[in-house]
């Protein structure tokens, strides 16, 4: 048997179906008269299931799961690991020493920019939002360790 | 009509205050650079610059982020004439015959007659939005729960109906949607849904973290730097004004894109983007010269252009009267008005006619902004343009992650904002359309709230939705569309979804039919 992209794509939705359903176990479903906040996720969750499974039977024409190009997949892990320790440090270290970070890793360390030209708009981006955040439109930004 | 007239002019008066002024302009321009730059979509820049309209008050703030959208009509164009990149998803049919042109030479005439069809159809547009919005809101205040699950309904169907993907695979998306927004407390019955002891999570799952995630942080992920190049051509200011030929062969695209265009974007959907592909077959089909389609023809162009412009603002129509989105772009001003106090729907004329009549008038005075900054800029667009695409995706993902903290400054926003660009990653693999997710997030709410409250209302008899007139047309039309699409589909009919998937994709140019 071929394992086509719809195949893959219909079994994650019916076990995230499944996910909602056995999660709201807690929920009451309520009466029609007097629906409960279970109602709603638990009528959703047995559609999703239910048209996923149409879509899994429907999936005859659908490409085959080795068809997928993965080809950015590396760029797309290097940029999610950056902006998940940039999440990570956002609060801790400040916005100032961690955007500066994430700029600087992702234009040098990531796309090998000059080493100057990257450090120029790292610094000047950081610096440039900071103000504009900070002292123009009087946002609250997350101080860090520098205090600021 | 003197009572439009005289709210008119009360919008006027709150249009012309030289700050609200200010921030049309401001929003006008990001708007063009949001469309001139591929890779950032208006959904993607209103949702990153929401937060810097906090500080204001919501005229202002809706001004603002309204000219941000329909701003990147216009810019759109302008990459798709120049680079053949659609700088936004509507301006895919314009890449055809625009850089066509451009190649031909013409590149400052097809510059100049997308940037006047854009405002011939945007101002036809809020006319037409000036006078249908205010009796629509009236007709809507007579609607009840019933109505408006109905009505909710409706709108979801359409946007599957509309979908260039697969119906089944919108209405899934729909559905995670819908399931998003059960998450938080219950407003009936004040019970925790999967809040996972998270007390961030306890109002919900924003729609700006799941808006970013899947259209900014998501677009960097599918696009890795080295597939962002290509040659930037630079017209000449001198070059701009087009031939008496050349305004001759697109005053009737305009015509038909404008009123065409306002029409679909009234349906829910991704309705400027449909509208931008409707206009080129319709062009196309009407053409003495079809053959000239995808060589430069000037129809080509202006129809196109003209139309997803007018398309953008006839989604204001239901937005403002019915409080209806009819996509995530206006799902997402809707937050932005709810953010600051203000709910969409048939009450804001009358309880915030500032509000509702400051943002129409800005909205003509937006459009002639648009004009006089696209085309005497063109130069400066051009060269942001030149700016490689290794330095703008990081600047990019620094300003979603302070969007996204900056809405509730709460890290769990920006968490589920990653998880959501990596949802949006695998949807883009496997070829769902992560718009109707937003969509749904949106209006679960809203639905929930109503069709719990008709079936109390009925003491759970589920014939209330027939029994009442308005609701049993609307789910009738549901039931249609259902029908409708699920005829094509079982029939394998390469239908316009179909063409207009593949003119997305670049594999075809539509054809004539």
């Amino acid at each position: 048997m071929i394992v086509r992209r719809e195949h893959i794509a219909a079994c994650a939705l019916i076990v995230l179906g499944i996910v909602v359903v056995v999660l709201g176990d807690d929920l009451p479903f309520g009466t029609p008269a007097s629906p409960g906040p279970g109602m709603l996720p638990k009528l959703v969750g047995g559609v999703m299931m239910a048209l996923a499974v149409g879509l899994l039977l429907m999936s005859a024409s659908s490409p085959p799961i080795t068809t997928l190009e993965w080809d950015d997949l590396p760029h797309a892990l290097i940029v999610v690991v950056a902006t998940a320790a940039a999440a990570a440090g956002y609060t801790v270290l400040g916005f100032p020493i961690t955007i500066g970070l994430l700029l600087f890793g992702l234009i040098w360390g990531v796309e090998r920019m000059p080493l100057a030209t990257s450090l120029a708009i790292s610094v000047g981006m950081t610096g440039a939002t900071y103000l504009l955040l900070k002292s123009l439109l009087k946002q609250p930004m997350p101080p860090g360790i520098l205090g600021f | 009509m003197g009572t439009t007239i005289d709210s008119l002019l009360l919008g006027f008066s709150v249009a012309f205050q030289p700050d609200v002024l200010l921030y049309a302009f401001l929003g006008c321009l990001v708007g063009t650079l949001v469309g001139v730059l591929p890779g950032v979509g208006p959904l993607a820049g209103i949702s990153i610059l929401l937060p810097v309209t906090f500080g204001l008050d919501a005229t202002k703030a809706i001004i603002m982020l309204a000219g941000i959208y329909y701003g990147s009509q216009y810019g759109g164009s302008t990459t798709s004439i120049l680079m053949r990149i659609p700088g936004e998803a509507s301006s895919v049919m314009t890449c055809l015959d625009g850089f066509a042109m451009a190649r031909k030479g013409r590149a400052g005439a097809a510059l100049a007659i997308a940037a006047v069809g854009s405002f011939v159809a945007g101002t036809f547009g809020i006319v037409m939005l000036t006078l249908l919005a205010p009796p629509l809101a009236a007709f809507a205040l007579r609607f009840g729960p019933p109505e408006y699950t109905a009505l909710l309904v409706l709108g979801l169907v359409f946007l599957a109906y509309m979908s260039s993907t697969s119906l089944i695979k919108t209405l899934l998306m729909a559905c995670v949607g819908l399931l998003l927004g059960c998450v938080g407390i219950d407003v009936m019955s004040g019970q925790f849904r999967y809040a996972f002891d998270l007390k961030e999570l306890a109002d919900g799952v924003g729609i700006v973290p799941v808006a970013v995630g899947l259209f900014g942080l998501g677009e960097i992920l599918s696009t890795p730097s080295r597939k962002v190049q290509g040659e930037v051509m630079q017209p000449k200011f001198s070059e701009l004004m087009p031939t008496r030929e050349e305004w001759r062969q697109s005053a009737m695209p305009i015509a038909r894109g404008s009123v065409l265009g306002f029409l679909v974007g009234i349906v829910p959907g991704s309705a400027h983007i449909i509208s931008s592909f409707m206009s080129y077959a319709i062009e196309r089909r009407l053409s003495k010269n079809p053959e000239e389609f995808g060589h430069g023809a000037v129809a080509g162009v202006a129809g196109p252009e003209s139309a997803n412009n007018a398309a953008s603002t006839g989604a204001f129509v239901p937005m403002l009267s019915l409080g209806l989105p009819t996509g995530p772009i206006t799902a997402v001003l809707m937050a932005a008005l709810m953010i600051h106090g203000v709910s969409p729907g048939p009450q804001l004329v009358t309880e915030h006619p500032k509000v509702f009549w400051g943002f129409i008038a800005s909205m003509y005075v937006g459009n002639l902004m648009l004009l006089l900054l696209n085309l005497p800029l063109v130069g400066l667009f051009v060269s942001v343009l030149r700016i490689r695409y290794a330095y703008l995706y990081p600047i990019i993902i620094m300003f979603c992650i302070i969007g996204v903290y900056e809405v509730n400054h709460s890290l769990i926003d920006v968490w589920i904002m990653l998880i959501m660009g990596v949802v949006g990653y695998f949807l883009r693999k496997f070829d769902f359309d992560p718009a109707p997710l937003v969509l749904g997030l949106v209006i679960a709410p809203i639905f929930e709230l109503s069709l719990r409250q008709s079936l109390v209302m009925s003491g759970g008899d589920y014939m209330i939705f027939a029994q009442r007139p308005f609701s049993a047309v609307l789910f009738a039309i549901s039931a249609l569309l259902l029908a409708m699409s699920m005829w094509s589909a079982f029939s394998k009919r390469k239908d316009w979804r179909v063409k207009l998937s593949e003119a997305e994709a670049g594999t075809e140019a539509p054809s004539q039919k």
